[in-house]
């Protein structure tokens, strides 16, 4: 079983029951979650570090599509999905609270952050 | 997937939510091209079809692989949700990536462009010469024909899903030549893939893959997950750590 938190600040992580016994993964940067753990007397265990996307990237939607597309890890909010969400707020037919609520349904495991899409969309919504 | 010619009023709201943008419109009848759909039920579960043209098809092996692959919901070959295995996320307690040893992920098709299992098997058998095991619990290992090899199931070969997961374990002193092959993948596979590196960290919390990475020209984000070793080893538990 996993559980997963958006943790705003270092002092944040301390909510943590320490004697549970459970495993825990922190993702952020690595010197500042090192920089934590000192500070609450845990010692960092294993990392995981990406090496970047490699091979057909033209392939890729724009920059600023994948910066929402992506918030769904297993890839099921598509960058037509995007788009089309953002035909909606042009055309009055959504608000853009509406449009980044309409992006959230597809991703099951509910990691998509609905607060930054309404973000990400407002400001692609604004220079179009 | 298909689309019921007789239901379908081709209202097309069912086509951005094709995560491979596989559903067209021709003429005005709304189509799914079956060769390109990985079968993740996005439209069928999110598009809201007016009419329910949308339909599931029963589906054989191993057109079965797209389903498991692609819908984050659906157990895959291993029996498990999820399309690799517990990786770093469990090292406290499982403490399978060991002091000397690395673990290399490669997903390959994602963000958003799917891939078939012929690519997939570009990077088994890449990696399979310098490697000491396929992660056990994953089910491109459970594909794989041939450990030694690489090779994964003919039959396989031609099914295309959303992403795919492929794990190994190897000693440190072949990293290089592993970066060495990733690399020379940039311009072989049909679509995008990205490596990670998974490492215990030394007494003073450096990772050794990441000087290794940087000395061969590689650049490690330096945004990770990081195991905060917090896990503790439940009672009776006989596995790795334990040896």
């Amino acid at each position: 079983m996993s559980i997963e938190k958006l943790f705003g600040s270092c002092s944040k992580l301390q909510i943590f029951p320490r004697h549970a016994g459970y495993s825990v993964v922190v993702q952020g940067l690595y010197d500042d979650v090192k920089r934590c753990c000192n500070k609450m007397g845990l010692k960092v265990h294993t990392t995981n570090h990406s090496l970047g996307i490699w091979g057909k990237k033209e392939k890729l939607p724009s920059q600023e599509l994948l910066e929402i597309t992506t918030m769904c890890g297993h890839g099921m909010v598509p960058a037509s999905l995007v788009k089309d969400a953002l035909n909606d707020i042009k055309t009055g037919k959504s608000t853009v609270k509406e449009a980044a609520l309409k992006l959230t349904r597809p991703c099951v495991c509910g990691t998509f952050n609905p607060d930054r899409a309404e973000r990400l969309l407002a400001k692609i919504a604004e220079k179009k | 997937m298909r689309i019921d010619p007789d239901k379908c009023i081709a209202c097309g709201n069912c086509l951005p939510y094709c995560p491979m943008a596989a559903i067209a419109m021709i003429g005005d009848i709304v189509v799914i091209n079956e060769d390109e759909c990985v079968e993740c039920d996005c439209c069928f579960d999110f598009a809201g079809c007016p009419t329910a043209a949308i339909e599931k098809v029963d589906l054989a092996w191993p057109r079965i692989l797209r389903n498991q692959f692609s819908n984050p919901v659906v157990p895959t070959v291993t029996s498990m949700t999820g399309r690799g295995s517990e990786e770093m996320k469990t090292n406290d307690v499982t403490n399978q990536f060991r002091a000397g040893f690395f673990g290399l992920g490669v997903e390959l098709g994602r963000p958003g462009i799917g891939v078939r299992f012929d690519d997939v098997e570009k990077v088994t058998m890449a990696l399979a010469p310098h490697i000491n095991k396929f992660a056990a619990v994953n089910p491109v290992t459970e594909l794989l024909e041939d450990r030694t090899t690489g090779k994964i199931r003919a039959e396989v070969l031609s099914e295309k899903v959303m992403s795919v997961l492929v794990e190994i374990i190897a000693p440190l002193e072949k990293l290089p030549a592993l970066l060495q092959e990733l690399a020379a993948l940039k311009t072989k596979v049909n679509t995008v893939f990205c490596a990670s590196l998974i490492s215990r960290l030394d007494e003073n919390g450096n990772s050794p893959v990441v000087e290794i990475a940087r000395q061969w020209g590689f650049t490690p984000e330096i945004r990770t997950k990081t195991n905060i070793g917090m896990g503790k080893i439940p009672p009776g538990y006989r596995g790795e750590a334990h040896k």
